[in-house]
């Protein structure tokens, strides 16, 4: 590419291929910055920004569809210009997701930079893309016109997954550490802040020290811990006569992220079309949310109960492979289900999270004890709920994300609970499994394309995969396995696999936690 | 590069005294997994593969990692992709790593490891392989397994025709077992079968049981101690193989220590034993940052103290 401006003008035509596609129309063109006879899109819509001075003078140009404004510009117009653009539009916005910000960046490297937690103060609530990203999709849509585009340049062709979504220790600091349900569910909610970003995809998961400051063998080791070591032993251990503290870390999936100047329930009002959403990054999640379950006698989730906020951990993250959920929106999916058994619901909740920004299609069955097990005191959303309000796990949060509580969610108790308690859902279903009402939502939607995701007991996914095959759905499921390091190095996590008729011990930090569910010997 | 770091295992010359102990860090591309794969590759000496054996093992039933105190059983049974597989598909990837590599052997009979040792001579076309440690120890494999590590006459014959199959081709190390009753008189055997060098220990045979269930825990209802719990006896048995193994004390025949090794502390303890390198297992699945660390502190310290690796070995005979 020979100067900036011809870049600017390819880069334009090639992102044009997709509005095109998607009706999106140009409003304004900030003239100075193309090569303007080489343009290919015109100016074929109007929005009320295309006469606010400080957007057309520091933006690259306008589009809009029905409901959203999209001021693009590129991440070589200085940061000065980006950082002025980016506040204002963030302030005219005021969290509406009207009028939302693109910075087009040339390559991966800028764009994984401009997405640290550290950059959350200078691009505030922008996206991000890179040429790359935009030059797949449009290759994707037009083989023909992006050819004829790209003609007379060269390496365009690099790969955008260049995901840098390697493992690494992490300090994390405890929010809080809330009980859900009562004395029996020994279900908590954990939220922590990371040092740095953790860039995690749904079915990804991190293992995590459970006891505080637990570097103890390494050369951190201060005898502080030894003394207190009665202290941060659990209660239920000290019980026990203490059978023993941790010694490895544990494997847990997430449950939510959040993002710097993105409120929680941004995806209610996020709604751009998912072939252009697809392409878009926002910045990384500083802060996570994990469910946990304590299991009896269970060293490591017991020790996870003693944390309060402000102590500090270590979490090795992200592992586990990456399935790239961007990749499904080339697929003509109609819905994606999630159906999910107990705390094995969790990691399907961030699953959600990731495909409501893609804007797919989602409805979630889950299945819990009872009423009780999803209600917790929630003592920290800013906004509708004041403090202390009781909070229903996964529903509330599914219904952030976006999910109707009548038409998407589908609630299953395995214990008898009383109808009364649940008003605002349609779909509850008493004294049953979660695989009962999915089994008569798939046979009553044969005709849709669905891709499932399941998580939970071994028969519950076992049941799930019985009833996809079925039908002929796509199936996969999020396995849990003991683990002692999470890297693939140990052997520990095997799982008995099918691969061309060959029986394998596959390990489900490499191979997994996301498998087919096909793959799977259920046999075992 | 420092100059007071990298020690000499025969003609087998490592940056570093520090390897991965085998079966805890893979045997294919598992480090380029984490961020720091770099900083980790600069602080090895070696790699020392997983398990490798003739045929294909799926390896044992599951659980096969249980926690204990201060430590970890297990009884993974050797899973691994056989040999011919394993140069294949893991070797070239291996190389990438740039360091040497030393593949872990392990077989059920002594014409078995003469087979091994030599089908890796011939499919190691590209000279990629520096070392073989013979697993004469591993308690996993109902057959042979603790018998070899056990009995002094077998571990000399198997070393013996591992090292007529390879020659000079690879550095051999012999891998002694901890569960017997004089290690010395295994380590003088692997010596008189020609060892290159000897590593110690392998893990401890142990068990744990189920209160609520009243059963043993792992599948394969036995396996082997590793971790911060075992790095006394590794101590030990370094220490008396040095008193007692001319060979070993002359440093004809160095000792690799293995066992427990969560920090520099432990590496000089090691050292001072009698140790020439160690090798780090267990404490990698607890903090992946360990050989960074660990190769940091070691030249921090030999910097303070003006000493290097190679006149460390045994200081600890002298100082009775
Ligand atoms: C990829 C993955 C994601 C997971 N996500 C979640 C989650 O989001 N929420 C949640 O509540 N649990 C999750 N689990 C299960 C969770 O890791 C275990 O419940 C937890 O490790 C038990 O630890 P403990 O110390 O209390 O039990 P102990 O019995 O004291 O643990 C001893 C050892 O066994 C392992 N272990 C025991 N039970 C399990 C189990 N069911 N699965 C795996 N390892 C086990 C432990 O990790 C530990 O190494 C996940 C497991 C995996 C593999
Ligand atoms: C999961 C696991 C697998 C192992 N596999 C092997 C093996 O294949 N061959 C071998 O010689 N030793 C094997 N070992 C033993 C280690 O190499 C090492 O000797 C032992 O764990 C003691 O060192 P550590 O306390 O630092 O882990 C294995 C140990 C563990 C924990
Ligand atoms: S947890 Fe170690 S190999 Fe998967």
């Amino acid at each position: 590419m020979t100067n900036e401006k011809s870049y600017n003008t390819l880069c334009f035509n090639v992102l044009n291929i997709l509005l095109g596609k998607l009706d999106i129309q140009i409003c304004y063109i900030n003239r100075r910055l193309f090569n303007t006879v080489s343009l290919a899109g015109n100016l074929n819509g109007h929005s009320d920004l295309d006469k606010d001075q400080i957007v057309m003078a520091n933006c690259a140009f306008i589009a809009k569809n029905k409901k959203t404004n999209f001021i693009f510009s590129f991440g070589h117009q200085g940061v000065d210009r980006l950082q002025k653009l980016s506040h204002y539009v963030f302030s005219i916005d005021d969290n509406k997701f009207k009028n939302i910000h693109i910075i087009i960046f040339k390559d991966s490297d800028a764009l994984d930079e401009a997405r640290q937690i550290n950059k959350a103060s200078t691009y505030k609530r922008s996206f991000f893309t890179s040429f790359y990203a935009i030059c797949e999709k449009a290759l994707e849509i037009d083989r023909k016109t992006y050819d004829k585009l790209l003609d007379n340049e060269q390496g365009c062709n690099k790969s955008l997954h260049n995901y840098k979504s390697l493992a690494s220790l992490h300090k994390i600091e405890i929010i809080d550490n809330i009980p859900v349900g009562n004395k029996d569910h020994k279900i908590y909610k954990l939220a922590f802040i990371s040092d740095d970003a953790v860039d995690i995809l749904p079915g990804q998961f991190i293992m995590i020290s459970t006891l505080k400051e637990q570097k103890a063998m390494s050369k951190y080791y201060k005898p502080k811990i030894l003394t207190s070591l009665s202290e941060s032993v659990p209660d239920i251990l000290n019980n026990l006569q203490t059978r023993q503290i941790s010694f490895l870390k544990r494997p847990f999936g997430i449950y939510r992220t959040y993002h710097e100047n993105f409120d929680h329930d941004y995806l209610l009002k996020l709604n751009i079309e998912k072939e252009l959403v697809s392409v878009l990054y926002i910045i990384k999640a500083r802060k996570f949310e994990i469910v946990y379950k304590v299991l009896e006698n269970g060293i490591g989730t017991n020790e996870l109960t003693r944390l309060t906020e402000g102590d500090k951990l270590e979490i090795l993250a992200p592992l586990g492979k990456i399935f790239d959920l961007r990749e499904l929106v080339k697929e003509d999916i109609d819905e994606i289900h999630i159906v999910g058994g107990g705390v094995g619901i969790a990691p399907l909740v961030y699953l959600v999270q990731m495909l409501r920004y893609l804007n797919i299609k989602t409805k979630a069955f889950v299945g819990v004890e009872d009423y009780d097990a999803l209600i917790y005191k929630n003592n920290r959303v800013k906004g509708h709920k004041g403090p202390g309000t009781d909070s229903k796990i996964y529903i509330d949060d599914l219904t952030d994300l976006g999910l109707s509580r009548s038409s998407d969610i589908f609630l299953s108790f395995l214990c008898n609970t009383d109808r009364e308690q649940i008003t605002d859902l349609n779909n509850v279903f008493n004294g049953n499994l979660v695989t009962e009402p999915y089994a008569e939502y798939i046979k009553q939607h044969k005709h849709l394309k669905i891709y499932t995701f399941s998580c939970g007991p071994v028969s519950m996914m076992k049941k799930v995969h019985e009833l996809t095959a079925q039908y002929n759905i796509k199936s996969y499921v999020l396995m849990e396995k003991r683990m002692a390091c999470g890297i693939g190095v140990c052997f520990s996590c095997v799982c008995k696999t099918i691969k061309n008729g060959e029986t394998h011990n596959s390990r489900v930090c490499i191979e997994g936690p996301i498998i087919e569910s096909k793959q799977i010997d259920w046999n075992e | 590069m420092n100059k007071s770091l990298p020690v000499k295992i025969k003609n087998l010359v490592l940056k570093t005294p520090l390897l991965t102990s085998s079966g805890t860090s893979g045997s294919r591309d598992e480090i380029n997994l984490l961020q720091n794969r770099d900083r980790i590759l600069a602080s090895l000496g070696a790699f020392v593969t997983k398990g490798v054996s003739l045929n294909k093992s799926l390896g044992n039933k599951e659980p096969r990692i249980v926690e204990v105190r201060s430590g970890i059983l297990n009884s993974i049974g050797l899973q691994n992709k056989g040999v011919k597989v394993f140069f294949e598909e893991d070797v070239p990837e291996l190389q990438k790593y740039e360091i040497p590599i030393i593949v872990n052997i392990s077989a059920g009979s002594v014409s078995e490891f003469g087979q091994l040792s030599e089908r890796i001579k011939d499919l190691d076309k590209n000279n990629a392989i520096s070392g073989l440690e013979i697993n004469v120890s591993c308690p996993n494999i109902k057959k042979g397994g603790a018998a070899f590590g056990a009995d002094p006459l077998l571990v000399e014959q198997v070393v013996r025709e591992v090292k007529s199959r390879v020659q000079d081709s690879f550095c051999i190390i012999t891998k002694l077992s901890p569960n017997v009753t004089d290690i010395t008189q295994i380590g003088k055997a692997a010596v008189n079968g020609g060892t290159d060098a000897l590593s110690m220990i392998n893990t401890l045979r142990g068990m744990a049981i189920d209160t609520d269930k009243r059963k043993p825990i792992l599948g394969n209802q036995i396996g082997g101690l590793s971790g911060p719990c075992i790095k006394p006896v590794g101590v030990y048995m370094v220490y008396e193989c040095f008193r007692k193994i001319p060979e070993c004390r002359n440093r004809s025949v160095p000792i690799i220590g293995i066992g427990g090794i969560s920090n520099y502390y432990d590496v000089l303890e090691y050292i001072f034993a009698g140790a020439t390198a160690t090798g780090i297992g267990t404490q990698w699945f607890i903090n992946t940052a360990v050989f960074e660390e660990i190769y940091k502190d070691l030249n921090d310290y030999l910097n303070k103290t003006h000493e290097t690796i190679e006149n460390l070995v045994g200081k600890a005979h002298e100082n009775i």
